[in-house]
């Protein structure tokens, strides 16, 4: 009889820990099929407005799909000689239910962010820019620009484009759109083709 | 009960073993004076002889082949000082040893003539001295500290261990015979295992594996924590503490353990432990981010009851820790332009918070095990486990204009459920030992967040028989294992079936042969092994978090097949041992990630790297001396050396470590009044650099040129970092039932980099670091 209480005692016990150890977790167990909810940038739109004009010129760079899978699609830069004011949309288009507009909350977290505009080959001496618009602290942010394009590309061109997160922007030359003493790590990064006409 | 023997691997090495005179078997029972009960797991070592062993459940020992002469015969019990005596063996030798528990003196020795036994298989591994010595470090550390085991880490919180070359679901990590299903997640990934928890850890390879799993190709290792059943007395616990100057912290963890009835066989351990460490420095700045919070418990209950023993474990791991903050990657210009000496950031001092990026690690584990003992040569042994493992990934970039939800919320989070069982028979017959079983295991991993790696159901099953035979001078152990795997994948990237069905099987197969020669023997052991591919390899796509690349898995993977040789040689001359293995493993259709192209992103150009399988060659070699020259001095000495290649395209892989030298010397002092064993040492460590790198990737063309430019066909950021010496030195004294010690690390706050760590690319390794640790015991 002795021998059958301690018995008693024992597996109680072993109940107790199996309970414990069997329903710690289960309600936090994800569901079988995981759900893709990263905030992607799959779509970066360049509006180009000639200031005398009022021409309007829309270029893409879009990837759908995010990193990997099918390759992006991107339209190369065709602009006449002249003054543009230039504005970029940032999309997350990645649910085809619900497009994410992301530039709206670049902006509100201007501080935060800083485009850079780089010419490669041929293009450095076609184009200038300043940055027409700015964080809380008066930095630029570069959503909005505005382009002088001066003469005809001759070479291939491109311009690169950068969106860095937690730049240094008072750092030499960042305010300016230099990018070399900028930091951060980079959210955007696209190369157009560039052909100024 | 041989083969709970070898279960202990509590035991290191076993040496010398003698032609001819050295046929003596040592051979005893160890019990509580005043209660009468078996004392098991005890560690009973011959120090000059280099032989150790641990009692088994009924407090019986065996220490066989032992040659006649004067010993320090030691015996360890878990919450007692080891005790030390003196003890002259020139025939076949029984000890009952009656142990008095409560001040773990030994009484008596009663000495009778008995029959010569077999010698038992044993293992490479470390030992719990060795494992307190290094307290407060992570379970891969302390691995590290067996020959042929070295280190791939991810910043300083994150250590995976490396056997001969091999890692990841190549090196399975069992903790009290349970397998870390989280490691097969990926690179970046420590075992989740609570450092206080092992009382030994070992590495088990060939036919000892087998029992285990057909796809540790690599290798074992056993994370062992003390027996449930080791105490007698109603409480009794030890607290021990480890404090270090680089990242302002520590740990401190307590144990207790007892038999709370007198005259019921009813068995409890409680243990529990805390780490808190702020950020690290390296011989120059502090790295930002780079602190570690770790809190850990478990609890076991055992039972014995007439030919019955059962056993239940409970553990929860938690761990949060941060990645450095200037390792996190936008793209691959970020990186170029961290090699070009960019500027880091202005150093920010010390902290102890953990910002992004950081992960947040659950383990749970609950296992029953339940053993009966049909005969004194046969028993059957039933486990059951499940197991479950959490791992969130907190990004530094946590999207524009957060809310608050998104604030709180993992960029990616993976669980893992499994259960596992398992039925084994084990038996002893004549010069005959070994055991079969079945095991099952059944696991479902998903994801919350970043799609990396598609949602799986995995069931696997597998039988298996190991066997080990003596005779005279010659020991042989064999063994085979066929495995059923079948997995059940959804939402699969590369397949139009959803779910997805795919299913390998395949046989497992080893043996080993040993001869002994004068004072040592010679091992000769052959294996064949199989690794299905896993659902990462066939199934990921897209971009890797802080890999700086593309990875694609590809789904026409075959399984991969290891071919291995090795051949050990154990010698013991006077107070010297030497132990060396060289081995060829060989493996056929290794899969790998191989660099296809550079793909454009959103974020710019990354690189891609497509799995593919090519022959593979991993051959070297580990040596260790051990030299007690005299009762002061005491030294050290080991060498590793590890080649390996690409056959299919004659490159070198990534990642694989250097060759490396070892060297201590160690100086015992004598007693001081109530100072026990004081003694100073100090150690060297020489890491070459890794001369067998891939081909540095063209950063120039890349960025110059259009992004189809063919990449290298292996290739890396970065050079190999330079060859470093490292200088540590221990002091340490026992005194009434304490332990003190005080080391330094990096003694010479030496700056450099380890090939083996993926941060290699932005921060130097640790500096100096002092370490305090005191193990009280009760």
């Amino acid at each position: 009889m002795k021998n059958n209480k301690w018995l008693f005692v024992a597996i109680l016990s072993f109940a107790a820990i199996a309970i414990t150890g069997c329903n710690s977790d289960d309600d936090s167990t994800p569901p079988p099929t995981g759900v893709g909810d990263e905030e992607v940038i799959t779509t970066v739109a360049l509006h180009f407005s000639n200031v005398l004009s009022e021409a309007m010129y829309h270029f893409e760079w879009e990837d759908l799909d995010g990193p990997g899978g099918d390759a992006p699609e991107l339209d190369p830069i065709i602009l006449p000689i002249g003054t543009y004011a230039m504005k970029i949309e940032v999309y997350n288009k990645s649910n085809p239910a619900s497009t994410i507009d992301v530039a709206e909350e670049i902006a509100e977290e201007g501080t935060e962010h800083q485009f850079f505009f780089l010419p490669q080959g041929g293009a450095s001496s076609v184009f200038e820019f300043v940055y027409a618009d700015f964080d809380s602290d008066d930095y630029p942010i570069g959503l909005e620009s505005v382009w002088t394009l001066e003469m005809p590309t001759t070479e291939a061109s491109q311009l690169r484009l950068v969106l860095r997160h937690e730049p240094n922007k008072s750092a030499t030359g960042v305010a300016v759109g230099d990018i070399t003493n900028a930091g951060g790590s980079t959210d955007i990064d696209v190369v157009f083709q560039l052909t100024v006409q | 009960m041989r083969f709970l023997l070898s279960l202990m691997g509590l035991l290191a090495f076993v040496y010398g073993i003698h032609a001819q005179s050295c046929h003596i078997t040592l051979r005893g029972s160890i019990a509580d004076m005043n209660t009468g009960v078996a004392l098991s797991f005890a560690s009973v070592l011959l120090q000059e002889a280099g032989k150790g062993t641990a009692s088994d459940v009924n407090g019986q020992f065996e220490l066989s082949k032992v040659c006649p002469g004067t010993y320090t015969f030691s015996i360890t019990h878990i919450g007692c000082e080891p005790y030390i005596q003196p003890i002259t063996i020139v025939r076949d030798t029984t000890l009952n040893i009656l142990l008095d528990h409560s001040d773990t003196e030994l009484h008596e020795f009663e000495l009778v003539a008995s029959a010569p036994q077999t010698d038992m298989l044993t293992r490479i591994g470390v030992r719990k001295s060795e494992i307190e010595a290094s307290g407060g470090k992570q379970v891969a550390e302390l691995a590290a500290l067996i020959p042929g085991v070295r280190l791939s880490t991810t910043g300083n919180n994150i250590a995976k261990p490396v056997f001969r070359g091999l890692s990841g679901n190549r090196v399975m990590v069992l903790s009290n015979g349970i397998r870390q299903e989280g490691q097969y997640w990926g690179g970046e990934h420590s075992p989740e295992i609570d450092s206080y928890i092992a009382s030994s850890i070992a590495v088990a390879e060939g036919a000892d594996a087998l029992r285990y799993a057909p796809d540790a190709i690599g290798g074992i290792i056993l994370v062992e924590p003390p027996s449930v059943f080791g105490e007698s007395k109603k409480i009794a616990g030890e607290a021990l503490t480890a404090l270090q100057s680089n990242g302002r912290g520590g740990s401190a963890a307590l144990s207790l353990s007892g038999k709370p009835f007198a005259n019921q066989q009813l068995y409890y351990r409680l243990q529990g432990s805390l780490k808190g460490l702020g950020d690290i420095k390296t011989s120059e700045v502090w790295l930002t981010n780079t602190g570690i919070r770790e809190y850990n418990g478990s609890f076991a209950l055992g039972y014995k009851f007439r030919k019955w023993e059962v056993e239940t474990f409970l553990s929860i791991f938690n761990q949060e820790f941060g990645l450095y903050r200037y390792s996190h990657l936008g793209n691959l210009t970020d990186l170029f332009e961290i090699l070009q000496g960019r500027p880091a950031p202005d150093t920010l001092g010390f902290s102890y918070s953990i910002d992004r990026p950081k992960q947040v690690v659950l383990h749970e584990v609950f296992k029953t095990s339940l053993k009966y003992e049909i005969d004194t040569r046969n028993r059957l042994e039933f486990t059951y486990a499940r197991q479950y493992n959490r791992r969130s990934e907190y990004d530094v970039h946590v999207g524009f204009n957060p809310s608050p939800e998104t604030l709180s919320r993992p960029q990616l989070e993976y669980g893992l459920t499994s259960h596992l069982g398992e039925a084994i028979w084990h038996y002893k017959s004549g010069h005959l030992s070994g055991n079969a079983g079945a095991t099952g295991l059944w696991r479902e991993n998903n994801f919350r967040g970043r799609k990396f790696m598609p949602s799986y159901i995995n069931s696997s099953v597998g039988i298996f028989a190991t066997q080990i035979a003596t005779f005279d001078l010659w020991k042989l152990n064999y063994g085979l294992r066929y495995d059923w795997v079948t997995s059940e994948i959804f939402e699969p990237v590369a397949s139009s079936e959803d779910p997805l069905n795919i299913g390998f099987e395949g046989l497992a197969v080893a043996a080993a042969v040993q001869r002994e020669l004068g004072e040592g023997s010679l091992t000769i052991s052959a294996a064949s092994q199989w690794r299905n591919p896993a659902v990462n390899e066939m199934f990921s796509s897209g971009l890797h978090h802080g890999a700086g690349g593309i990875e694609e898995g590809n789904p026409e993977l075959k399984l991969e097949r290891s071919y291995n040789i090795s051949a050990g040689v154990r010698q013991s001359w006077g107070g010297n041992s030497l132990h060396g293995i060289a081995y060829v493993n060989y493996i056929t259709d290794f899969i790998y990630l191989d660099p296809t192209t550079i793909e454009l992103t959103i974020r710019g150009a990354f690189p891609r790297y497509d799995y593919r399988q090519s022959d593979a060659l991993y051959t070297g070699f580990d040596l260790k001396y051990e030299g007690d020259w005299s009762s002061h001095w005491q030294g050290t000495a080991a060498a590793s050396l590890l080649w390996a290649e690409n056959l299919g395209n004659h490159s070198f892989f990534i990642g694989v470590p250097a060759h490396r030298f070892d060297a201590g010397l160690r100086y015992q002092f004598r007693d001081v009044r109530k100072f026990k064993a004081p003694f100073l040492a100090i150690n060297g460590s020489y890491t070459m650099r890794q001369y067998r790198e891939p081909a540095l990737f063209p950063f120039e063309t890349v960025f110059g040129e259009s992004p189809d430019t063919p990449l290298p066909v292996s290739f890396d950021f970065a050079p190999a970092p330079d060859a470093y010496f490292l200088l540590g030195a221990t002091a340490g004294v026992r005194f009434g039932n304490s332990t003190l010690s005080l080391a330094v690390e990096n003694a010479l706050n030496t700056a450099y980099r380890d090939y083996m760590n993926r941060f290699r690319y932005y921060a130097d390794e640790p500096g100096i670091n002092f370490i305090v640790r005191f193990k009280q015991s009760f």
